[in-house]
């Protein structure tokens, strides 16, 4: 019966590979739940565990088999752990994530390891002696060496880093073990993991930092670090060597992150030895990353107010630092340059397609936590246990007072519209774009752009299909503009519904934000296309409880008043929930911290009352844009 | 006791049981012998492998320390002349005896420790 079995599964699977609009490129069972139409799919493709230097150095001991146990339902231990290994905290997922990706940092995996194992020469280094007394100074050692821009090796590792290279083959093996155990192959189809590493350059303190994320079980032997690649053209380089163009059938990509503390490097216009970005420049960036998160725990890449932009939204989880080096030198900070953030770089990359004939910054927008806990998609506000990572380290005592870094969140989720929960769909939904990410809420948002959708679509019973016949999804261009018609883009949002427990929050409006090039010149507007801003919904401080009204969903088609056929743009939908607490919030009630009260404010909890940092927030989504050129 | 032999016993008291605030990268508030051990086994990654920022922090930790070894030098010479030399052996004991009592409580701040942020004598250094 087995091998009857087997034929019809690969007989089946042969069927849906001739069917499917993606590539398939492994072989699985195919999923029993497939929608032409496509369904969002929610995850976290930024996840640490104790293979990340700067997580092992803070006590947390959760491998990956455990962060995809935890994003998949079950409880994870949290540090500080007693003498018996019970971890003293623990943390569950009210909602179960559809996809998850470790992303442990790669330069430290061979040296890390070494450390931590008696047996292996450059165990009794100075470094590692550091590493073992004293993590907190190894954390910081060991990390801003890895970092810089011609980084070098500790001797410990032997000629051509043979005994760190040969060591990191231990932290890889099991990423990628951990991976193939947690991806559901069967037709369920509950939960698909992907191998990634994070890529951790940082010249002069500044973060370069990308998600290297593959598309199958086909991975490199080793990850390219920033050992190994010192810049993103040399990581690309790496990656379509060792893997795109191997012959072997790997696939990948990389998702830059946290360029609010790039310093401005993160969209340069320059290349890495300060050349003018060239077309195939472009074309190649263009190719390698797809996405990029715009909001995680170190806080949010959107768009910087003031300056940088009109926009009063913007002032959403803003850190008060352009980069790690600012973070601990406060006499280094200055007002980040709005070339940090990604929506001028979205502009940006309008006008170089003018001068280059190409986007180098066509990115869609996903949000991750970067949790250093192991901790995939924990996002909730009202139960935030600190991420770790860059924030207060946990490995010895529970934090006095708030458990991160005032100016920290507890990050968001990436989500995909994909025919199916397996890893040639999704992938191929990040490579098209069609992703969405969220401050941590479950909102499904979808986007279509075109140019001739009824004002009555909302209500047609065939929208989604419509929707793909007559335009693009997110992530994608318009297609050539029929005479004198302008772009109508139909945006549509359904609220989080949350848990019997945990409510999700009404709606507020659905934003439209719109870059383009005049003149020569980039520019910006954001507009209100439903809902309502004044709605009144208000939050009870004391109490954190919701009041006023809100929606459940938001629809709309709306056309651009402003549109000039001749200038390049850009669009994509910004959806608000209501006000609701923030984590510090929460947790300072939880404490019965009053600021009109001093004696209420216990130690470590002064920046409770900090003015600085709003009690409120409105959680949101960002889609990633459609594109016009004319 | 002679005000010299006093003054250095003083010293080393003061030295391993005195809560002393240096910085390097976040602020601990430790004995100073930890910084002077921090200092030799910074300087020693320094000396081995080199590099920028461990070089900086080096540098840190070694001129808070000669600070630290120079205070703390002065602050016995303080001690010793104020104790009645009549009886300095048995003031130098007691106040050796406070110190060391004091350092058994966690009055001790340390980020960089194994430890925990609060720690006595016998945390630091097991």
């Amino acid at each position: 019966v087995r091998p009857l079995v087997s034929g019809l599964v690969v007989a089946l699977a042969v069927t849906t590979a001739a069917a499917a609009p993606f590539e398939r490129t492994e072989t699985r069972t195919p999923c029993a739940a497939y929608e032409a139409t496509r369904r969002p799919f929610f995850g976290d493709l930024h996840v640490h565990t104790a293979h990340s230097l700067d997580a092992a150095t803070q006590g947390i001991r959760a491998l990956p088999r455990d962060a995809y146990l935890f994003a998949r339902g079950a409880p994870i231990g949290l540090p500080p752990y007693d003498d018996a290994g019970t971890p003293r905290r623990t943390l569950r997922l009210r909602r179960p994530l559809d996809f998850a990706a470790v992303t442990d940092h790669a330069e430290l995996f061979g040296e890390h390891t070494i450390c931590a194992s008696r047996d292996l020469p450059g165990h009794a280094s100075p470094v590692c002696s550091i590493y073992r007394r004293w993590p907190r100074l190894a954390f910081f050692l060991m990390n801003s060496r890895s970092t810089t821009s011609s980084p070098t090796r500790y001797g410990f590792c032997g000629p051509d880093a043979r005994a760190c290279l040969q060591a990191a083959r231990t932290p890889w093996t099991d990423i990628r073990e951990a991976a193939e155990g947690a991806y559901d192959r069967s037709a369920d189809c509950r939960f698909t993991t992907f191998v990634g590493y994070e890529w951790t350059g940082a010249p002069g303190g500044n973060n370069l930092h990308r998600n290297v994320i593959f598309r199958n079980a086909t991975v490199p032997e080793l990850p390219a670090s920033n050992y190994e690649a010192s810049t993103p053209e040399a990581l690309w380089e790496a990656l379509r060597v060792g893997c795109l163009e191997a012959g072997s059938g790997c696939d990948a990509l990389t998702i830059p992150h946290n360029s609010n503390l790039s310093g401005g490097l993160m969209f340069l216009l320059v290349d890495s030895a300060g050349a003018p970005i060239t077309a195939d420049f472009a074309r190649r960036r263009a190719a390698m990353e797809p996405l990029v998160e715009v909001m995680q725990h170190k806080g949010d890449s959107e768009c910087l107010p003031g300056a940088g932009s009109p926009d009063e939204l913007c002032a959403f989880e803003k850190l008060p630092y352009q980069s790690f080096t600012a973070k601990f030198v406060p006499s280094r900070r200055t007002t980040p340059p709005p070339a940090s953030f990604v929506r001028e770089a979205l502009k940006l990359g309008l006008a170089e397609q003018q001068r280059l004939g190409v986007n180098p910054f066509k990115f869609g927008l996903i949000a991750g936590t970067d949790t250093h806990l192991a901790a995939a998609g924990a996002t909730d506000e009202r139960s935030h246990p600190g991420h770790g990572g860059a924030g207060v380290p946990s490995a010895t005592g529970l934090p006095v007072g708030l458990p991160d870094d005032i100016e920290l969140n507890p990050g968001g989720l990436a989500v995909l519209w994909a025919e199916e929960n397996s890893r040639d769909a999704l992938f191929a939904a990040i490579r098209r774009r069609e992703a969405y990410g969220t401050s941590g809420p479950r909102m499904v948002v979808r986007l279509f752009a075109g140019w001739s959708y009824p004002a009555d679509l909302c209500d047609a019973p065939d929208r989604v299909e419509r929707g793909y016949a007559e335009g693009v999804p997110m992530g994608g261009d318009l297609p050539p503009r029929p005479a004198n018609a302008i772009p109508h883009l139909a945006v549509s949002a359904l609220r989080d519904p949350g848990t019997e427990d945990a409510p999700g929050t009404l709606l507020q409006r659905v934003q439209i934000v719109k870059g383009w090039v005049e003149d020569g010149v980039v520019r910006e507007r954001v507009y209100d296309v439903a809902g309502d801003a004044r709605n009144g919904a208000a939050v009870d401080l004391a109490t954190c409880a919701p009041t006023g009204p809100g929606a459940t969903s938001l629809c709309t088609v709306w056309t651009d008043p402003d549109f000039d056929a001749a200038r390049p743009a850009f669009y994509y939908a910004r959806v608000l929930e209501n006000p609701t607490c923030r984590w510090s919030t929460w947790l300072c009630n939880s404490k019965g911290v009053r600021c009109e009260a001093p004696e209420t404010v216990g130690e470590g909890l002064e920046r409770c009352c900090d003015p600085g940092y709003p009690p409120t927030i409105q959680e949101r989504a960002w889609t990633s844009p459609v594109w016009y050129a004319p | 006791m002679s005000a010299k032999a006093a003054r250095r016993i003083l010293w080393l008291a003061l030295l391993f049981c005195l809560p002393f605030p240096y910085w390097g990268i976040e602020v601990e508030r430790g004995p100073a012998a930890r910084l002077l051990l921090l200092t030799f086994m910074t300087g020693a990654v320094v000396l081995t492998e080199g590099g920028h920022d461990a070089s900086i922090v080096g540098g840190l930790f070694l001129v808070q320390s000669l600070l630290a070894l120079g205070l703390l030098w002065l602050l016995a010479g303080l001690l010793v002349r104020i104790l009645p030399a009549a009886r300095r052996g048995t003031a130098v004991a007691v106040l050796v005896a406070a110190l060391v009592a004091l350092a058994f409580q966690n009055v001790f701040h340390l980020p960089f420790a194994r430890s925990g942020p609060q720690a006595n004598l016998l945390g630091i250094f097991q």
